[in-house]
């Protein structure tokens, strides 16, 4: 294909007939000193903090520091093309990201340029990176499900539309992996999905960005990078814009989960930025406000009421720990603004525990109410069974005789972990999962062996798809009923019933 | 007045700026109550601008290692000779004592502008790509004080890339009229319009 010359000279000939001069008013600054990303700038005095300034080259600045005898820029974008002596000016305006439809499926930097080669991400709506978030008139409590297709955080720690669940572990336990796989779950639900990638590898964006194009999930999910080589600047501000590409769609009473891997990372640029411009270190060398910014992030993923048009934003921010520390200053921090965590284990992980969930200390404190009904039926019994296999567990290492009683809790308590098992990008729906906890807390899986668990699961569902479409119905219908899954008498719980028994009757480990 | 010497528009080390400040603040109030202001900075400015050409002179008053008695005998010498006023004198006495000489070209400017400032004038650059004479510059300049209604001072440089039109700087604020910044900001709606257009309908601009 090749351009037509006389075209695109008639378009840019109707751009010049069109233009009317006028003087061009601007408030400037000079260049002290740069280097690092950053620069000193004399002048600028009517600049507000938060505002895009602009460098020779169209290199766009951000307004940091106001001191009072300069202005502390940050630089987005290439700093070695600027010199001393250059002139500064502000643009007037907050610093914005395009936000819309025509930013979905896109691979984009912080600032909203593309990524992917697919050409310009053609918006004209913009909205500004850092947003006051919603008041609480404005909100409403949590109360939707937002299924992360896993069963032991839907089961255990189960998420609601417009909470905030951390996940929280050492690297390479797979915390990346649960946010994937609840992205890729959202395949049917209208949820719009964001992933902001914060000083990551950028062989592991590529990475996810490539799982997530062959599970589909790219038609409806945004990836924000701002990798390991980015400068810091954008790995501060990477969250925040995708934020606000998410508050677009919440405010037009859409649902949207965005995952920031990590906030560690992000903490890191924040304080590089932070000594560069001289504020003072505080613990850990992260500056004094280094709460702010994670809490004034965190407090954007909300539920708006229903005169709001009823929107939400579900966040599920990453800590990475060093050696499990929890008790390190961003890990305390993150912990205490979130809703809820979801706390990986790397020996866990490494005996095959995967997901590495340690269900005795995560928690979510608002996904209860948020919950399916027939969930929590069967949930409460899984917890239980599980904390009263742990307290065993430790015994029966030491290789005493047991009682029959306890050797049998130990026995459903192996198996119920053997349950929870699940692999990378397989998401299960929930009516799924209700029915194989259900099998495990009534003690259908006694009589098959650990190691054939996996091997049932997989059959069970098979079976259930493939002839049992009635119960998925009934179960289906009846996720609301309290009593469903839990009264002996209801009829959900007789289907299901019925439907493992007919099954275990055909079942051959093997 | 001594002859004008290139300004910058800014001064590069703010803490010297600020120290200036200071001095320039203090200096105007005192001669202000003598009621010799305009003869004090007059004579702030000839000496910064003589004492800038004599190297020695300056280093030596610069230097933490000359004793302060020294300094202050030379400055007395000089400011006999000169003839200077009294607070002037003074002054440079306890520039030197407080070991802030290095300060001297900061302080005028910071001086300067402070004058201006309660005088109600005001300092205008204005570029061109060609020289302009004096009387286009006053025309200017009575144009610009009617506009901001304070007395304008214009300076005028000469700066070729512009190609045509002027800039005129006031404080921290660019009035561009240049036509390089028009020729530029055409050039981006262009390419703008341009890639807008494509991106709607491609076939438009295809040749097969
Ligand atoms: N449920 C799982 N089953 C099998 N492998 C998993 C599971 N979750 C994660 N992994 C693998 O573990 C490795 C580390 O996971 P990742 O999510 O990248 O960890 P993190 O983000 O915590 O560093 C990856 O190679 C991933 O494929
Ligand atoms: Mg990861």
């Amino acid at each position: 294909m090749k351009f037509s010359a006389d075209e695109i000279a008639s378009v840019i000939q109707e751009e010049i007939k069109q233009y009317d001069s006028q003087i061009d008013v601007r408030e400037v600054g000079t260049v002290l000193e740069v280097g690092d990303g950053i620069a000193r700038v004399h002048g600028l005095t009517g600049v507000a903090a938060g505002e895009m300034v602009e460098f020779p080259g169209g290199i766009r600045g951000l307004a940091f520091n106001l001191e009072e005898n300069s202005v502390g820029v940050i630089i987005l974008g290439d700093f070695l093309k600027i010199n001393e002596g250059d002139e500064v000016k502000a643009l007037n305006q907050l610093l914005s990201v395009p936000v819309g439809p025509a930013v979905v499926g896109r691979v984009i930097d912080p600032l909203g340029n593309p990524l992917d080669g697919k050409g310009p991400i053609s918006s004209n709506e913009t909205r500004p990176v850092e947003v006051i978030a919603p008041g609480v008139a404005e909100r409403k409590g949590v109360h939707e499900p937002m299924q992360t297709g896993i069963k032991a955080v839907d089961a255990m720690t189960p998420v609601g539309r417009g909470q905030r669940e951390l996940v929280i572990g050492d690297r390479k336990t797979g915390k990346t992996a649960i946010c994937i796989d609840a992205i890729i779950n959202q395949k049917e639900t209208g949820v719009k999905c964001f992933y902001v990638a914060v000083g990551q590898k950028d062989s592991s964006v590529a990475g996810v960005i490539k799982i997530l194009e062959e599970n589909g999930a790219m038609d409806y999910t945004t990836v924000i990078v701002a990798g390991a080589s980015a400068p810091a600047p954008l790995q501060y501000i990477g969250p925040y814009a995708g934020t606000s590409m998410a508050e677009y769609f919440m405010w037009k009473g859409e649902h949207c989960l965005i995952v920031y891997d990590d906030l560690s990372k992000q903490a890191n640029a924040y304080r590089e930025l932070s000594l560069l411009m001289r504020r003072p270190p505080g613990r850990e060398a992260f500056p004094g406000d280094v709460f702010y910014c994670h809490s004034r992030l965190l407090e954007r993923s909300c539920k708006l009421n229903d005169e709001l048009g009823a929107g939400s934003i579900t966040s599920l921010p990453i800590i990475e720990t060093l050696e499990g520390e929890v008790s390190a200053y961003i890990p305390t921090n993150v912990i205490s603004i979130t809703d809820g965590q979801i706390y990986l284990q790397p020996d866990l992980f490494f005996a095959g525990v995967r997901p590495a969930m340690n269900a005795g200390i995560s928690v979510s404190r608002v996904g209860g109410d948020a919950q399916v009904k027939a969930m929590k039926n069967v949930a409460g019994g899984l917890r239980l069974t599980l904390a009263a296999f742990r307290e065993l567990e430790a015994f029966a290492q030491l290789g005493t005789d047991l009682d029959a009683e306890t050797q049998k809790n130990l026995d459903r308590g192996y198996r119920m972990v053997e349950l929870l098992k699940q692999g990378q990008y397989k998401p299960l729906a929930v009516v799924d999962q209700i029915m194989l906890i259900y099998a495990g807390n009534e003690g259908f899986l006694d009589e098959v062996p650990v190691k054939n668990i996996s091997q049932w699961e997989e059959e069970f569902l098979t079976f259930i798809h493939d002839k049992k479409s009635d119960v998925l119905q009934v179960l289906g219908d009846n996720l609301n009923d309290g009593k469903a899954m839990k009264s002996e008498e209801h009829e959900t719980t007789q289907a299901v019933r019925a439907a493992i028994e007919e099954f275990n009757r055909s079942f051959k480990p093997h | 007045m001594a002859e004008q010497e290139i300004q910058h528009a800014t001064v590069f080390d703010t803490d010297r700026q600020y120290l200036g400040d200071i001095y320039a603040k203090s200096l105007l109030a005192v001669s202000q109550e003598s009621g010799n202001m305009d003869q004090v900075l007059e004579e702030l400015d000839s000496f910064a601008s003589a004492i800038s050409k004599l190297d020695n002179v300056r280093q030596t008053l610069e230097s933490p290692r000359v004793p302060t008695p020294h300094k202050v005998e030379l400055i007395d010498k000089i400011a006999n000779s000169a003839g200077c006023s009294d607070v002037f004198k003074r002054f440079l006495k306890v520039v030197v004592e407080k070991e802030r000489f290095d300060c001297l070209s900061a302080i005028r400017h910071s001086a300067q502008r402070m004058h201006n400032e309660m005088s109600g004038k005001l300092e205008a650059n204005v570029v061109t790509a060609e020289a302009i004479d004096d009387g286009l510059k006053s025309k200017i300049a009575s144009q610009l004080s009617s506009h901001f209604g304070k007395d304008v001072m214009v300076t005028a440089s000469v700066d070729p890339s512009i190609i045509g039109g002027m800039v005129v700087r006031v404080g921290d604020t660019v009035f561009d009229s240049s036509v390089a910044n028009e020729l530029s900001r055409v050039r981006h709606r262009a390419i703008d319009r341009a890639g807008q257009e494509i991106r709607k309908s491609l076939d438009r601009f295809a040749q097969e």
